[in-house]
């Protein structure tokens, strides 16, 4: 138990903490809770809700849900790409970039096309 | 060629692989099956021709070879016999053994890994032109006896299974693959003797051919016992299997390891294993017994070839006899013994297979007799010519037997000269061979090994009486089977007799051949005392031939060059390699040896007129036992059926073996049956009782650890939490 | 930039190429186009190839190939350790390949994807075993995964595939949770992550330079804990039989053989080579192997033993395997090579003769499958020497090598590993897996009794099918455990020189 644990140690103690501090945060910063029936509804005008938020909805939702997610992050990896390339331009490493780049996109499209080609892009299947 | 050499035993094998496993799925018919077992054994032979003569036409390009491939060839140095090897596999990579340091050197590591070695010398080339040249004959020879048999395919795939494991035996490079061999053999004669495996052979007893079988393939195992140690002990002290290596290692440190307690040991042992395979005193019994095979498996493998392993072992392993008197006197007097007693025991048979299995165990006896005093190119000669002579006798016999009504007994024989001519006359021939007549082929080799007998420094005069007694009976029970066989009136039932006719050419063909070498291939190795008497010099070819392999070497520097004029029997050009160097101690010459010299090789020299005296007392051996048994059995009302009540109680003591076989009864077999019972009894209430308890734990925990499976994924998280927990602990405590 | 070696990465490159492509294709095909299993057929062989040709050849470019990638580090390690892993990841996934139609068509499942699929885990595994980076580990080992989540629930419709593939996607989550806080510990101690670099560190640890020793440690046993899981080293092994019992049979095939093999390749260098460095490292990590050695060879042997399903025990029979595997990654303790992993060759010849006898067994009971839930029970094989004599005597070659019977591979297999924990001065963990083969020798055997001995109790044996290429797989497998078992050295002498270009 010297020095060489304490570092392990700030590690464990963060890994404890920062969860609860952040549940713990959002209990009291958070709005205080009401116990009115009216407080607890999605509106407290217009349209009532007529049935549980738990409900079931289409497993479709996410699937779709999932294949954005998945392309959109892809997508934003292009961004830092494209600044680092524009640097490099005409160099030989430039190219590598390019094509690097390019293997990665086509990978993508792969998927993209086995998807679209699987149907998960079709609402009605 | 020669580095095709693998393909020798590899060839029979392909055989069995075919005609057993075509023949077991039913897509082979008869003729096709022995056409392919005849092919393969005939395609050994071919290649065993080819790589011997390009051995003998000397190993120029295979050193080359070996200088360029290290690993997978190996030729003897210029100096030294001709050796060729190939390793074409590597075959148990063992690692370190730890040596006891019992040669001499320290107890140290040394590496030791087992190879599939085959090798080639004039020994080996010997053993393979016997095996595959004979071995094919009876191949032949088999198609006319087996004819009509229902399932050859079984019989001819054994058959080239033999031939096989014989020349993986005789081409092994070390004793491991040689050791293969050895147990493959032993197999095939197991299956091959149980081959009619529900017939009863053995009336007396009631005992199935697969009872005489097992006996066969018990009674080897008892010897490889011995074998094996001697293996073990071998492996200890040197490190390692390798013929060539095991050779040069105790003839490297001659004078260390002569007369070693260690080394008598080992060759005691490794006597013992060829007492099973070779039916020697104490375990000769099973051969008789192992006549319940097929006639042509009785000729191939209980008289030319696998019987006669043993011997080829002693003549392989001959530096370590050389150095070890004892192990060799524990040799010869075994041998003799043996030669003796199975000569008694063939004079009261009436099986015609049992007199000739009789004769086989007593010529073994000769031939181990020759190689325990020394004698190994004598010995290894007698092999060559005995696998004729045995060969021509069993077919004979077989020829007879297939022919009168499928009885082995030779009462119900008798005249049928008259019938099977062909067959008659190379009986006659082998008989003659057998009983000594010079100059066929028997007399060349028995002579030379009772000669041996009683000249070489390691005989002694009574085994050469008892060599010489055991002939006279030779000639006896020989003669004693052609007369009751050949001769006389026919005493065969009616049906039988009506039927009677010679059998068919490829039987007779392959007789005549056999013969012929009976009668002929004794001239390869005349006895140089019988050269002498004409005025010839040494013409023993053979001996010129095989001698350089099965020398004693490696014996005390300087006294090759002072002793090797007086050994006559030395080759000319080869005196001055040592092979003969044998400083000598004791007799005639004896007084030149010098001081801490050993005496390994060499015998006292005879005159000419001692030389005449032997030649004309080998044909007064022959012609008494004729004699004999003519006026026993050679009249129309045989005399011996008159003197029998007189000599009732030696009749049934030889008849019945000397009771040997209950002797082993009553002192190994019922006390071990009472000792298996105790420890099946211990096996069974404590032993069984302590693994099924342990089986019944670990059914029991299996069942218990089966509990925490229990298909819930949050369970086996938290299992894998409780195991990360505990390696973290382990690493970071 | 450093100087680039390219045709290094080709072993990982090329089935990653091929599956992309088939994969395309897969979607618009009906699934009784033979031509996609062709084709990925050929392209298995094609990846067998590679890493074979270059291995003919390595000698000529100094035994190690690299790739350089991130800041100059190199992300792909082309050597012979790893290079004979490819050809057994190649084999494991032709053979598996070869039954993949015939138990489709019995299953009445068809997604023309499983074959590519196959190859993109083949390059996930030769990605993991071809690097001395941990990120690229990292990213073979999740190409791997993810690809064989997906492959072990490919047909939706069949309850226990789905359980199975959640159960494995959800607890393989879970370690590999444990594996990136692994590597960022690791990071955190050493600053690198390259194995060379981490080596370096821990040389550093026994020089006492490195402060933060326990940071190190607490990496490597988050590390060593994800890679238990993925061998199926117990108390991580629960997983193992549900998932191989509910994935399609030629995957869990591929499975066994070929995820372990990777895993124990990435064991076997990062142990080797990264962490053997220091006496005090080596002495904290070397009892957790011997543990969990011991535990996994007792438990899944003893669990085998009561198993009622052939699937199910050929799972518990790899937990087992998996522990006399991890007997040759205990380092030496005395002796010339103290603290020296010491039974490289011995793992990797382990890892050959297993995958041809386990992949064996797996396609024997592939053919079993059919659309009936109890298609692997024991009762199923009953007789079956009755019915297909040569089906029945492919399988007990099979269940008599992983037995360990001589002479077939699985006992030189065990018998090369027994000599290098002897060698390593382990007698106890010598006896303990002595014991333990025969515990699992009973239930081996019982299975055989029941095939060879016992009366078939109903005529499905009469049903199977073997088709050709299923045939040409299990002859292979058979011919290939004869071989190894008895001319081992074919073998086992290349591998002696596997370990010579595996450090640094």
């Amino acid at each position: 138990m010297s020095q060489n644990l304490l570092a392990f140690s700030v590690l464990a103690a963060l890994a404890v903490i920062t969860p609860i501090a952040i549940l713990g945060l959002s209990y009291v910063a958070g709005p205080a809770r009401s116990r009115r029936v009216t407080d607890l509804t999605p509106y407290e005008c217009g349209v009532k809700p007529y049935h549980s938020a738990r409900g079931r909805f289409s497993v479709k939702f996410y699937l779709v849900a999932m294949l954005f997610i998945i392309f959109d992050v892809e997508a934003v990896f292009i961004y830092p790409w494209a600044r680092v390339l524009r640097e490099r331009a005409g160099t030989p490493e430039g190219w590598f970039l390019f094509w690097v780049m390019m293997i990665f996109l086509g990978v993508l499209t792969v998927g993209f096309v086995y998807e679209w080609g699987r149907g998960a892009l079709e609402w009605d299947r | 060629m020669l580095t095709y050499l693998w393909l020798i035993p590899l060839a029979p094998l392909a055989g069995f692989l075919l005609v057993g496993g075509l023949g077991m799925a039913g897509r082979l018919r008869e003729p096709w099956v022995q056409r392919l077992a005849v092919a393969a054994s005939a395609a050994s032979f071919v290649l065993a021709v080819a790589a011997i003569v390009d051995f003998a036409g000397g190993l120029d390009d295979e050193r080359a070879l070996a200088a360029a491939q290290p690993d997978r060839y190996e030729v003897s140095a210029a100096g030294e016999p001709a050796r060729f090897e190939i390793t074409p596999l590597r075959w148990m990579p063992i690692g370190d053994v730890t040596l006891r340091g019992w040669d001499g050197q320290g107890v140290r590591r040394a590496a030791f890994g087992v190879n599939w070695t085959f090798a080639l010398d004039t020994l080996t080339a010997v053993m393979l032109l016997v095996v595959t040249g004979i071995g094919t004959l009876i191949h032949i020879y088999s198609i006319g006896y087996m004819a009509g048999e229902q399932g050859q395919h079984r019989f001819f795939a054994y058959l080239n299974l033999f031939m096989a494991m014989m020349l993986t035996l005789v081409l092994a490079g070390n004793l491991a693959v040689l050791f293969v061999g050895w147990e493959g053999v032993g197999l095939c004669s197991y299956l091959l003797i149980g081959y009619y495996y529900r017939q009863v052979f053995d009336k007396e007893s009631g005992l199935t051919c697969a009872d005489a079988g097992r006996k066969a393939f018990i009674t080897n195992r008892i010897g490889d016992f011995g074998f094996l140690l001697g293996m073990l002990l071998l492996l200890l002290s040197f490190g390692t299997w390798d013929f060539s290596e095991l050779a040069a290692a105790i003839n490297g440190s001659s004078a260390y390891w002569y007369g070693s307690v260690l080394l008598t040991g080992i060759g005691v042992l490794l006597f013992f294993g060829a007492t099973g395979k070779s039916a020697q005193v104490p375990l000769y019994v099973w051969l008789p017994d192992a006549m319940a095979g097929p006639t042509p498996v009785s000729a191939l493998i209980h008289a030319a070839t696998m019987v006669t392993a043993g011997v080829y072992m002693l003549a392989r392993m001959s530096a370590l006899y050389w150095h070890s008197p004892g192990a060799m006197f524990v040799v010869a007097v075994v041998g003799c013994l043996t030669a003796v007693l199975a000569a008694t025991m063939g004079m009261a048979q009436y099986d015609i297979k049992k007199v000739l299995a009789y004769s086989t165990v007593s010529q073994l006896g000769y031939m181990m007799l020759g190689a325990g005093v020394g004698a190994f190119v004598a010995a290894i000669f007698h092999l060559v010519t005995h696998a004729f002579f045995k060969a021509c006798l069993f077919l004979g016999s077989g020829s007879v037997i297939a022919r009168c009504g499928h009885t082995n007994d030779m009462r119900l024989y008798g005249g049928l000269k008259r019938w099977m001519p062909t067959t008659y006359w190379t009986f006659l021939v082998s008989t003659l061979a057998i009983a000594g007549l010079f100059p066929l082929s028997g007399f060349m080799s028995k002579d030379e090994i009772l000669a041996r007998t009683l000249f070489s420094f390691r005989g002694s005069a009574v085994l050469w009486l008892f060599g010489t007694l055991a002939a006279v009976m030779t000639s006896f029970y020989m003669f004693r089977a052609v007369y009751m066989t050949f001769h006389g009136e026919n005493r065969s039932p009616d049906h039988v007799r009506e039927h009677l006719r010679e059998s068919p050419p490829v039987m007779t063909g392959v007789l005549v051949v056999l013969a012929i070498g009976a009668a002929g291939v004794g001239l390869l190795g005349v006895p140089e005392g019988v050269s002498r008497l004409v005025g010839l010099g040494n013409v023993n070819w053979f001996e010129h031939v095989l001698h350089p392999v099965v020398a004693a070497r490696g014996v005390v520097a300087g006294s090759a060059e002072a002793h090797g004029g007086e050994h006559g029997a030395a080759p000319a050009g080869e005196a001055g390699h040592g092979e003969h160097a044998a400083a000598q101690a004791g007799a005639s010459h004896g007084e030149a040896a010098p001081p801490g010299g050993y005496l390994v090789e060499g015998m006292h020299h005879p005159s000419v007129a001692a030389e005449a005296g032997l030649f004309v007392l080998a044909f007064v051996v022959f012609l008494t036992g004729f004699l004999l048994a003519r006026w026993a059995y050679g009249g129309p009302e045989p005399r011996a059926e008159a003197l029998a009540p007189r000599l009732a109680y030696l009749r049934r003591l030889l008849h019945r073996k000397w009771f040997v076989d209950e002797l082993y009864d009553r002192l190994v077999i019922r006390p071990y049956y009472a000792v298996a019972d105790f420890f099946a009894a211990v096996d069974q209430r404590i032993v069984d009782g302590a693994v099924n308890l342990s089986a019944a734990t670990a059914e029991l925990s299996g069942q218990v650890l089966k509990l925490f499976g229990t298909g819930i994924v949050r369970h086996y998280a938290l299992w894998f939490m409780a195991g990360a927990v505990l390696i973290a602990w382990m690493m970071m405590r | 930039m450093p100087e680039f070696q390219h045709f290094a990465a080709l072993p990982t490159l090329v089935p990653a190429a091929f599956g992309l492509v088939f994969l395309v294709f897969a979607p618009f095909i009906g699934s009784d186009k033979k031509w996609m299993w062709a084709f990925t057929t050929a392209a298995m062989g094609l990846t067998i190839l590679i890493p074979a040709i270059i291995l003919s050849k390595i000698g000529l470019y100094g035994d190690v190939l690299e790739t350089a990638g991130v800041a100059g580090q190199y992300m792909v390690r082309t050597d012979r350790l790893a290079l004979w892993l490819d050809i057994l990841f190649g084999i494991a996934g032709l053979l598996a390949l070869l039954v993949t139609p015939a138990y489709l068509e019995r299953a009445n499942s068809h997604r023309p994807e499983i074959y590519p699929l196959f190859l993109i885990a083949v390059s996930g595994m030769t990605a993991m075993v071809g690097s001395d980076h941990l990120v690229m580990i990292f990213v073979g080992l999740e190409v791997l995964s993810i690809t064989l989540y997906v492959m072990c629930g490919l047909a939706r419709e069949r309850a226990v595939q789905v359980e199975a593939a959640l159960k494995y996607f959800l607890l393989g989550a879970f370690s590999t949770s444990f594996l990136v806080f692994g590597l960022a510990l690791i990071l955190g101690a050493t600053g690198r992550l390259d194995i060379p670099g981490i080596a370096g560190a821990v040389l550093g640890v026994g020089a006492g330079t490195l402060w933060n020793e326990t940071l190190l440690l607490a990496g490597l046993a988050l590390f060593l804990i994800a890679f238990a899981f993925k061998v199926g080293a117990v108390p991580f092994h629960f997983w193992v039989p549900d998932v191989y019992q509910g994935a399609p049979t030629p995957v869990t095939a591929f499975m066994a053989a070929g995820t372990k093999a990777a895993a124990f390749g990435v064991l076997l260098r990062v142990l080797y080579a990264g962490f053997s460095g220091a006496e005090t490292i080596v002495d904290r990590w070397a009892p957790v192997i011997a543990g969990l050695a011991v535990a996994t060879m007792v438990v899944g042997n003893v669990l085998a033993l009561v198993q009622t399903r052939v699937k199910r025990l050929l799972a518990y029979s790899s937990v087992a395997h998996a522990g006399y595997l991890l007997l040759a990654l205990v380092p030496a303790t005395s002796g010339a090579h103290a603290g020296e992993i010491v039974g490289g060759p011995a793992l990797l010849f382990y890892l050959f003769t297993y995958t041809f006898m386990t992949v064996g067994a797996f396609i024997v009971a592939a053919l079993f499958q059919s659309d009936r839930e109890d298609a692997d029970h024991f009762a199923q094989f009953a007789g079956l020497w009755h019915r297909r004599p040569l089906l029945a005597a492919a399988m007990g070659v099979f269940l008599l090598s992983l037995t360990g019977i001589p002479p077939l591979g699985g006992f030189t297999g065990k018998y090369v590993i027994f000599l290098s924990v002897l060698d390593a001065g382990h007698p106890v963990l010598a006896a303990i897996m002595a014991i333990a083969a025969v515990i699992g020798a009973a239930y081996y055997l019982r299975v055989l009794m029941l095939m060879f001995i016992a009366q078939p109790e109903e005529d499905l044996a009469a049903r199977l099918v073997t088709p050709g290429p299923a045939r040409l797989a299990l002859a292979v497998a058979v011919v290939a455990t004869f071989v190894l078992g008895i001319a081992p050295f074919v073998l086992y002498d290349p591998l002696l020189t596997v370990m010579r270009a595996a450090a640094f």
